[in-house]
């Protein structure tokens, strides 16, 4: 299943897209009640890590069924090591942010920094993955 | 123009994200597992996979490359430009040295092909690592500019 030849730009472009689009909203969200500064970034950058991980093992199954690949989308690790693992990422991209006095908090910061995460996901998982083939 | 630069932004990052996404997944999980395979099986994963890719990474690519030139053009920072080149640094890889390379595993004209399989498929790796730190970089440089814009230093 891994190594099926579906269309991978196709499964990033929708996972990257709605980590985005999650994580902006969650920024709009926290900005509104007034979490601001680190701890809303990092939520929002954190947040959206499990709706992420179920976009990519749905599309990339379905990708992969379609292309004739049988079998379920490999795990790098089990669902609680990877929310460790993102809350550790999200905890130093948040650190980074906020010491940025730029942007004021809300969707654009929010969604960046969930962006900046899951691809820092991707470069571990992908890695783990192909450690243990 | 300047309203719209945010919204840019967020393109020209997703678009920089799944280049080095698809560029990273190749290397690491594509090309693992082709050079494992016997030939037989290799040639159809490798003409599914980079028939498949082909066109939308060529489409993504574009779509970040062209938001970064304009992002350098309202905010002057360089290291939009620095992205664009790097971006660019794909082209020649791409076209010159991984396109023959995957041309030959498609059309399938030479005969020779099972027996060359192994050294093309390493030197294709080898190009492979080239794109995908030179698109790593390029989404580095893109989130330079964003998490610390030129005018907040």
């Amino acid at each position: 299943m891994k190594d099926a030849p579906f269309n991978i730009t196709t499964v990033l472009l929708a996972v990257l897209g709605v980590g985005l689009v999650a994580g902006g909203i969650w920024g709009a969200i926290l900005s509104a009640i007034g979490m601001t500064g680190f701890w809303g970034i990092f939520l929002a950058s954190w947040l959206p890590v499990p709706l992420s991980s179920l976009i990519r093992q749905g599309t990339a199954s379905g990708a992969a069924s379609m292309s004739g690949a049988g079998g379920s989308s490999p795990m790098a690790f089990s669902l609680p090591v990877r929310l460790a693992i993102a809350a550790a990422i999200a905890a130093g991209i948040a650190y980074v942010f906020s010491l940025s006095d730029f942007y004021t908090f809300g969707f654009l910061m929010g969604a960046v920094a969930s962006l900046i995460v899951q691809i820092c996901l991707i470069v571990i998982f992908y890695a783990a993955v192909a450690s243990r083939s | 123009m300047k309203r719209f630069e945010p919204f840019l932004q967020l393109i020209a990052l997703l678009g920089g994200a799944v280049t080095f996404g698809t560029a990273y997944y190749l290397l690491f999980l594509g090309h693992p597992a082709w050079s494992e395979a016997p030939f037989e099986a290799f040639l159809p994963m490798f003409q599914g996979l980079i028939l498949n890719i082909g066109m939308s990474q060529i489409i993504v690519s574009n779509i970040a490359l062209e938001a970064c030139v304009i992002l350098f053009f309202l905010s002057k920072d360089w290291f939009w430009l620095i992205a664009v080149a790097l971006l660019l640094v794909s082209l020649p890889v791409t076209m010159y040295l991984l396109m023959p390379i995957n041309f030959q595993f498609i059309e399938t004209t030479d005969p020779d092909l099972a027996a060359k399989a192994a050294d093309l498929l390493k030197s294709w790796g080898l190009y492979q690592i080239i794109r995908t730190i030179a698109d790593g970089l390029a989404f580095a440089a893109m989130c330079k500019p964003v998490i610390w814009p030129k005018h907040s230093a």
